[in-house]
């Protein structure tokens, strides 16, 4: 349905280009939940602002249902069946207007089912009576919840959301992460996130990103049974849970930035890292590390 | 040691035209919150967490009740310090990182190399960023700041509102470590809404609901027999990419 194809994206700051993502190549098909999952700064939320459009890509094409978005007759009509869910929800609701306001918005003032709204608003356990509350009344998580109902209400083909398990508290990702499964039957999902934990538990497949690339992809499934790149491994050792309370952490710092992007901090680099890492795949799960599968052999 | 004795807040609500009620932010609370331990505060979003910190760290003073620190009632002005959820408002984007270092020295009559130091026991290096402007750092390195200006003066206790929001969880578990070394010198409360985190680094916890602890016990007697319901939910419920939905 989604097709990201070779694509280069950055700002411009002080008429100076920066460029941030490099050579991105995924796909969302139908009825489908895909994860982007990476630290700060990998160029997540960069990644899903060329993807909706909101900036222009340097190189490479984003293409729905096989039409290039960024044409003027295309992007009008991909803009209307897809929506949006920022990071920041203060920004996304009119300050001193009811939430009931604000749906009545969403419905271009016509009537709506008042029945409908409740019960979405009852699955992301929020009570009738937010409906009379104005936006700053509300705490961060239920502001936050109010903005994802909102996006459910309109049951749009392609859901994009810009972290949406921060300021969450446990049951109501819960709740949330059970009604995406829910959505999946009528339209397909694209979440961005760094909570390794939420991801895990809904997406069908993932995309791991550092440093602007993608180092990783495949089935929820092949990822949690081996991971190919380092990075990867890191990331499931180290995650803040009860069980793992007791795994010391070993920071490493190579000062070595040249090559692959995740050299500066890799417990297993070499010297051929330092060349330009090329993406491979096998059986449908994409890694880019020169040194698999020598690696997994290091920590013995 | 801080000690809460019945702590109660409300806000009132516009129920209909001309009429309101009272609605309790904070229902009667009476705790106490140790000394060289992490004492870890979850519940769900809207229990009152952060006006319970307010209220504790001494910036909201609207309140009924008592609360004692270290037995008395004034506190000294470096007994206790407060990290904010949100680390843009508590710095100066147009300063850079030695600007609010030293600032910071200054207010609180330390030498520059001491509170440098503090820097770089938070996990940032200090010549590498020195010369950085705030607004060119990303939100975990921001929150990293701003937990080392709270160290500077060396205070008792440190509240740490959901301080920690915005990093990711490689650097998350690290300074999470960093706050179990920590806790020998400094007394800890960390808030969260993620049960997960709490019970990875706090030693007790306080489960809250709609403005009322409903239970608190040590980490392990809470992680493993929860008494109340609602703890039960919380643990059943809290994400872990072991579970698939």
């Amino acid at each position: 349905m989604l097709q990201v194809a070779g694509l280069y994206s950055g700002y411009y700051h002080n008429r100076e280009y920066t460029e941030i993502l490099r050579n991105i190549n995924m796909h969302v098909d139908e009825n489908e939940i895909v994860g982007i999952l990476g630290p700060n700064g990998s160029g997540k939320s960069t990644l899903i602002k060329s993807i909706i459009g909101d900036i222009y890509a340097s190189r490479g094409d984003v293409l729905y249902n096989g039409k290039s978005i960024y044409s003027k007759n295309n992007y009008h009509e991909y803009r209307n069946s897809l929506i949006y869910v920022k990071q920041d929800s203060f920004n996304s609701l009119k300050p001193l207007k009811t939430v009931n306001f604000q749906i009545g918005k969403l419905y271009n003032w016509k009537s709506f089912d008042k029945q409908y709204v409740e019960s979405i608003f009852m699955e992301l356990n929020l009570k009738p009576e937010i409906l009379n509350m104005k936006a700053t009344q509300l705490s961060d998580g239920m502001r936050h919840r109010v903005v994802i109902a909102m996006a459910l209400l309109k049951n749009p083909e392609l859901l994009v959301l810009d972290e949406p398990t921060t300021g969450l508290d446990s049951i109501s990702t819960h709740h949330f992460l059970s009604i995406l499964k829910g959505i999946k039957k009528h339209s397909s999902v694209l979440i961005s996130s760094n909570d390794v934990n939420a991801l895990f538990e809904i997406c069908d497949r993932v995309y791991i990103l550092y440093g602007g690339q993608i180092i990783e992809d495949g089935k929820y499934s092949a990822i949690l049974e081996s991971r190919f790149q380092p990075y990867t491994e890191m990331l499931f050792r180290y995650i803040p849970l009860y069980s793992n309370r007791n795994i010391e952490y070993i920071s490493v710092n190579n000062n070595k930035y040249n090559g692959c992007v995740f050299i500066n901090n890799c417990p297993f680099h070499d010297q051929v890292c330092e060349s330009e890492i090329t993406y491979e795949t096998i059986n449908d799960h994409g890694f880019r590390c020169i040194r698999y599968p020598g690696w997994k052999n290091d920590r013995a | 040691m801080i000690e809460l004795k019945g702590i109660k807040k409300q806000y009132k609500l516009k129920s209909s035209p001309l009429k309101y009620r009272d609605y309790y932010a904070l229902d009667n609370i009476s705790t106490i919150f140790r000394d060289n331990i992490i004492s870890g505060i979850t519940g769900s979003s809207g229990s009152g967490k952060t006006t319970l910190a307010n209220i504790i760290s001494g910036y909201d003073r609207d309140y009924s009740g008592e609360i004692l620190y270290d037995g008395s009632r004034e506190k000294d002005q470096n007994f206790i310090r407060y990290v904010f959820q949100d680390p843009y408002i508590s710095m100066n984007p147009v300063k850079t990182v030695e600007w609010h270092i030293s600032t910071a020295a200054e207010i609180n009559h330390v030498k520059i190399e001491k509170a440098s130091e503090k820097l770089e026991m938070a996990g940032m290096d200090y010549s590498a960023f020195r010369s950085r402007y705030v607004n060119s750092l990303s939100g975990g390195e921001l929150q990293k700041l701003a937990l080392a200006i709270s160290l500077i003066p060396d205070p008792n206790f440190i509240v740490l509102d959901e301080a920690f929001s915005m990093m990711d969880s490689i650097n998350l578990f690290a300074i999470l470590t960093f706050l179990k070394e920590l806790k020998k010198t400094v007394s800890l409360i960390y808030i969260d809404h993620d049960i997960n985190r709490v019970s990875f680094v706090s030693d007790y916890i306080y489960i809250m609901n709609c403005g009322k602890i409903i239970e608190e016990n040590y980490t392990e007697k809470i992680m493993e027999d929860p008494e109340d319901e609602y703890t039960g939910e919380l643990i059943k419920y809290s994400p872990d990419y072991r579970k698939r939905i």
